[in-house]
């Protein structure tokens, strides 16, 4: 490692978001000609403090040195102007455009000055792409290729722009193994011509094989950071979880009871393929996976929200074939969705009308709507469920990410209903909240209610499940009852490493 | 592979099986339609709807929509009308009212770029305000205009090509130059739908909308003149119904209200089928009422059409 | 009153955002009594109750039609088509009585035309997709085109006078139109406040996809909804034909922009969610008393777009503004 100055540096930074503290005080910096690897559990905030460097989100407090000199970043093209250039999750792309004009897009070559030089654009994205070993048509719409492919346009897009400093938020995330050694061998061409490389993940044997340095943040805040040789998986993995698992997930195991849910070779219009699945009354089944391996869209069939392309799904020991979430909500089933904040919940509502708005019908068979009756119901929720909220009345937008997601849990359990599907619960909550719903979800189990959870949260999945499935491109790569499942079984079959 | 297939049984647009058909149907029931006189005529009453109808292709690229363009064309005849009646030289008076028109324009883009106003009820509104701005104007009358050059402009034919025809594929090859190489095109292109990808490029959505608008407006304006210099005269209500052909043909054409799809090339194809069915529909004798309806039927069936074709090809994902 | 009451009382307006639910719902009485004020020193007679009744006949057409309309916002939609349907049931429902139709099944064919229409509106913008300014829009002019067909360019007048009673006959000294438009109003009210079905518009128009995940049935309502302005909008162009013995193509025109305005006037936001049929009523009694002022004034009848047009953006503008600032 050369001695030399840091290129970037971060130093105090913090950022809030309505009731998140996402960063507090956080430190961090990357050398030119270094890959320094960013490493935390999922809310840990290491993807926020990669916005932030790219310019996607601004900060609250604390100030980011360009070489010495504090520079502000409002928008990522401020950011690339600076030669610093993110790729994350959320792609900055536009679909219908092709993808030559994705890369290049407000930075076309011009021929004087004026006209876009469609011919050199094509051109010099073709070989952006080829360096990545990609080889498409650049003339086709973004669009029709799939998320992994957009992902490397994406990287193409900031690598045309000659960036000194590159983010990498989960770029690995969507990749076959091929793609990540290509991948792979491109940042280490990176870091030989002296560009400053900030990987992001959470995959230990990744950083390992790529990162020169590594930090762990944990809730927000610094935990460690050293040369990668330092530190062996172990410490890392205690570092970056720090405490035991008991605590966080309190469960108790009982018998289940009978099926709940059977799924029979679903294949699920754009998404998994062939899933046969069982969860049984009083049980937490967890499916674990990537981005991408096809869960959410596992989830939406089962709800009515996505087509059933093949298989059968027996709800309950009827044979059932979901066509809208109505249908499934009178069946018994609830969906408690990954974005809580456009699918969950109505922001403008109050408390109570959002833990009502599945029940309805329910409640006013005779379409008459009391509105004491609905006042009460909310508050009995609020007082079970612990929601933080000076009145039933208030709007949920005002609610902490916990609290919310305790109103949208009212809301099904209002429903009475007996298979709940959970994506992501915990996703974006601070710790306290998170406690308290894996304390409630085993609550409902003891009630005998049936739980399917998707997480990427893999202690999370290990701690609360008592069968784990494993998800990967769409297909279960691995069923595991929870006495055999281990980290490293889970996670290897995760990112499709067969085999022990 | 399956999608390249695919793609390729979507991109004949419809408009060209529909236009066929009405060509077959016409030599049976119309034949005094293919006449020469009858077709340069048709190039001729086409010609101002082309030009409008590039506009609204632009605004509804950008997932917005003018509703207000047919009385705009008409505002610009009225004002070219005023300005000839109190003297001014004849070319400036077009002038006047083709920028009278981009105003127009500029406010619509203002309102849905700066107030975020809804497009439809902000260019609803302002429809409803220039229709008072120019019945008041007028006092509710035509205004006549007299002059040797609208004679020129409406009649003449250098090259051998009718004026009005002549005006309107230069308006569409400059526009569609920009569209294709210019930012201001790829700015369009990629407005529609909010895109955060563009805005976070760094470029001013709120200009790129604006300078839509206004260059609706300004096309709006074209084609209010090249009507009044045909009917001589300037009336608001010259363009009613015209914002309704204009939309039709740019659907028609192929560009739709989802992302990115279609463009000027593709208007013109659907100016020429709406021109050809209300033509051929006068020659046989179909009174102007029901053509409203027809034309409606018709435009509706057309988006059915191409919604189902693209359910079914699995191109579209269910709800 | 109990806890739970009075949470209750609160969960009524709580379905706007904060400016909304304080300022706003003042706001709007409030400038209607100041409207009546300046209106009363043009006109001395102003709160004399022979005209405070000529004001509400007035006003009924676009009350009918506005209710109809805001029913339809509160989705996020909107229909473009009212007033080609008002015109083309006004003029089937006069053919019909003029061609020996009683009266009763003639308005129950208009009622089911209208409400045919809407339908085809609703299923345009649900099952085939069609934005619903677009998919009304094309409506519009097929239904104006339809009237004109029916029309063939002439009027019809000369209705018999039991038809004529529905637009200017008075049950003791109130005009049967206000009666209607009342009922029409009242019980549209309750729709909205008071059922499952009505709330659940709320819902949708709120936040859609929350509202499909919570189980509610998108199309359902979604046809329902556009079916009622349809409705509505015959109810509308019944009155009016009555009101005016004629019927001719195009005579509903004016009532789209206008209900429009009455409906965002009065506090249902064009995307959504918000809103009711009070409000709604509101800006139908400001719309209506403006133009009589303008009358009043001697202003002519061309400036009358001119003062619409700039009413609704005003008011849309400020629908807009006060959402942002309560996001």
């Amino acid at each position: 490692m050369v001695a030399q100055a840091p290129i970037l540096q971060a130093r105090g930074i913090s950022k809030e978001f309505p009731g998140v503290r996402a960063l507090e005080n956080v430190d961090f910096d990357v050398y030119p000609g270094e890959v320094h690897t960013l490493i935390g559990e999922n809310g840990a905030g290491k993807s926020t403090l990669g916005k932030i460097l790219m310019g996607a989100y601004t900060h609250d407090s604390g100030e980011i040195l360009l070489a010495g000199k504090p520079i502000k970043i409002n928008r990522p093209v401020e950011a690339l102007r600076h030669g610093i250039g993110g790729v994350h999750q959320e792609f900055m792309l536009v679909p219908w455009l092709n993808v030559a004009q994705n890369i290049f897009l407000n930075r076309e070559p011009r021929r004087w000055g004026i006209v876009v030089d469609h011919r050199r654009m094509h051109e010099e994205s073709r070989r952006l792409l080829d360096s990545l070993d990609v080889h498409i048509d650049t003339r086709q719409p973004l669009k029709h290729f799939a998320t992994a492919i957009q992902q490397m346009v994406e990287l193409c897009k900031v690598m045309a722009a000659n960036p000194r400093i590159l983010i990498l938020d989960e770029p690995t995330a969507v990749l076959t193994e091929r793609e990540v050694e290509c991948l792979f061998k491109r940042i280490k061409e990176m870091r030989a011509q002296g560009i400053a490389i900030i990987f992001i993940s959470h995959r230990l044997q990744e950083i390992r094989e790529i990162g020169d340095r590594v930090t762990v943040l944990r809730d927000g805040k610094n935990a460690a950071s050293g040369l990668m040789n330092d530190f062996s998986n172990d410490e890392l993995v205690r570092i970056m979880v720090g405490r035991s698992i008991s605590q966080m997930y309190p469960r108790r195991r009982r018998p289940p009871g009978e099926e709940a849910l059977r799924t029979k070779g679903l294949s699920v219009r754009g998404g998994p393929r062939n899933v046969d699945l069982v969860v049984r009354k009083g049980e937490i089944v967890g499916i674990a996976g990537l981005v991408g391996s096809g869960r959410t869209e596992l989830a939406q069939a089962i709800f009515g929200i996505r087509q059933i392309e093949q298989g059968e799904i027996t709800l309950f020991g009827d044979k059932v074939t979901p066509r809208s979430p109505a249908q499934m909500v009178r069946k018994g089933v609830g969906l408690i969705p990954e974005d809580r904040k456009f699918f969950g919940l109505t922001l403008k509502f109050s408390v109570a009308w959002n833990v009502v708005m599945a029940s309805l019908r329910l409640h006013f068979p005779h379409f008459m709507v009391n509105y004491s009756k609905v006042a009460r119901l909310a508050e009995r929720f609020v007082k079970e469920l612990r929601i933080a909220t000076p009145s039933v009345s208030r709007q949920v937008k005002y609610l902490s990410g916990g609290n919310q997601q305790k109103v949208v849990l009212a809301k099904w359990l209002d429903t009475e209903s007996k298979l709940l599907i959970f994506d992501e619960p915990t996703r974006g909550i601070d710790i306290g909240s998170k406690v308290e719903i894996h304390a409630l979800m085993d609550n409902l189990v003891q009630k005998d209610i049936a739980i399917l959870m998707i997480s990427s949260d893999l202690p999370e999945v290990l701690g609360m499940s008592d069968v784990v499935y494993v998800m990967y491109q769409g297909q279960v790569s691995g069923r595991f009852n929870h006495d055999e499942a281990t980290q490293d079984k889970v996670a290897s079959l995760m990112l499709g490493v067969s085999g022990a | 592979m399956k999608n390249k297939v695919q793609l390729r049984v979507v991109s004949i647009p419809p408009v060209i099986w529909i236009v066929l058909a009405l060509f077959v149907l016409y030599s049976f029931f119309a034949p005094g339609f293919f006449s020469a006189g009858n077709l340069w005529n048709i190039g001729v009453q086409a010609a101002p709807l082309l030009v409008l109808a590039i506009g609204a292709t632009i605004v509804i690229l950008t997932e917005g929509i003018d509703l207000s363009c047919g009385i705009v064309l008409g505002f610009a005849g009225v004002g070219f009308a005023l300005l000839a009646q109190r003297g001014f030289p004849i070319w400036l008076a077009m002038l006047g009212g083709i920028l009278l028109a981009g105003v127009c324009g500029l406010v619509n883009g203002v309102m849905v770029a700066c107030l975020h106003l809804p497009p439809f009820i902000a260019t609803l509104g302002m429809a409803s305000v220039i229709t008072g701005a120019g019945l008041v104007s007028t006092e509710g009358m035509s205004i006549a205009v007299r002059d040797d050059v609208l004679e020129f402009v409406s009649n003449g034919a250098p090259l051998g090509i009718k004026m009005p025809i002549l005006i309107a594929l230069l308006i569409f090859g400059v526009v569609l130059f920009l569209m294709r190489f210019t930012a201001f095109g790829r700015n369009i292109y990629a407005l529609g739908g909010n895109s955060e990808a563009l805005r976070l490029s760094g470029a001013n959505l709120t200009a790129a909308q604006i300078a839509t608008y206004t260059v609706a407006g300004l096309l709006a304006g074209i084609a209010g003149i090249l009507v009044a210099s045909r009917t001589a005269s300037g009336h608001i209500t010259a363009g009613l119904g015209w914002d309704f052909d204009a939309i039709a043909a740019t659907i028609i054409g192929g560009t739709s209200f989802e992302e990115g799809k279609g463009g000027v090339g593709y208007t013109i194809l659907g100016v020429v089928l709406i021109a050809v069915l209300r033509n051929g529909l006068n020659v046989a004798g179909v009174p102007n009422m029901y053509q409203f309806a027809l034309i409606g039927t018709v435009v509706l069936g057309a988006i059915i059409f191409d919604i189902l074709v693209r359910r079914l090809s699995g191109a579209e994902e269910s709800r | 009153m109990s806890e739970a009451a009075e949470t209750a009382g609160f969960l009524h307006q709580w379905k706007g955002a904060g400016f909304k639910r304080f300022i706003g719902p003042l706001l709007r009485p409030l400038g209607l009594l100041a409207l009546c004020i300046v209106l009363s020193f043009l006109n001395e007679n102003f709160f004399t109750l022979k005209n405070i009744i000529s004001v509400l006949r007035q006003s009924t057409i676009l009350v009918v039609v506005a209710v109809g309309m805001t029913v339809v916002i509160l989705t996020a939609g909107i229909d473009l088509s009212v007033g080609g349907v008002m015109a083309l049931v006004g003029c089937l429902t006069s053919q019909l009585i003029i061609n020996g139709t009683p009266i009763v099944p003639a308005i129950a064919c208009g009622l089911a035309l209208g409400t045919l229409f809407g339908l085809l509106n609703g299923v345009l913008v649900r099952i085939f997709g069609l934005p619903p300014f677009v998919a009304t829009y094309g409506m519009m002019w097929i239904a104006n085109g339809l009237a004109m067909i029916l029309m063939q360019g002439k009027i019809i007048f000369g209705l018999p006078d039991n038809f004529l009673w529905l637009g200017s006959g008075y049950l003791s000294i109130i005009p049967i139109p206000v009666i209607l438009a009342a009922v029409v109003a009242v019980a549209f009210h309750f729709y909205l406040k008071k059922t499952v079905s009505g709330q659940e518009i709320y819902a949708l128009g709120a936040n859609r996809e929350a509202a499909r995940y919570s189980g509610i049935k998108i199309t359902k309502t979604l046809l329902l909804v556009y079916s009622l302005s349809g409705f509505t909008a015959a109810i509308a162009g019944i009155i009016m034909t009555a009101r005016l013995d004629a019927a001719q193509e195009g005579m509903g025109e004016p009532f789209m922009l206008q209900a429009i305005a009455a409906a965002v006037m009065g506090g249902s936001s064009l995307m959504g969610g918000e809103g009711g049929i009070p409000g709604t009523i509101i800006g139908a009694l400001i719309l209506t008393l403006v133009v009589n002022g303008l009358n009043l004034m001697g202003a002519p009848s061309m400036v009358h777009p001119l003062v619409t047009g700039a009413v609704i953006l005003t008011a849309v503008f400020f629908d807009v503004v006060t959402r942002k600032w309560s996001d």
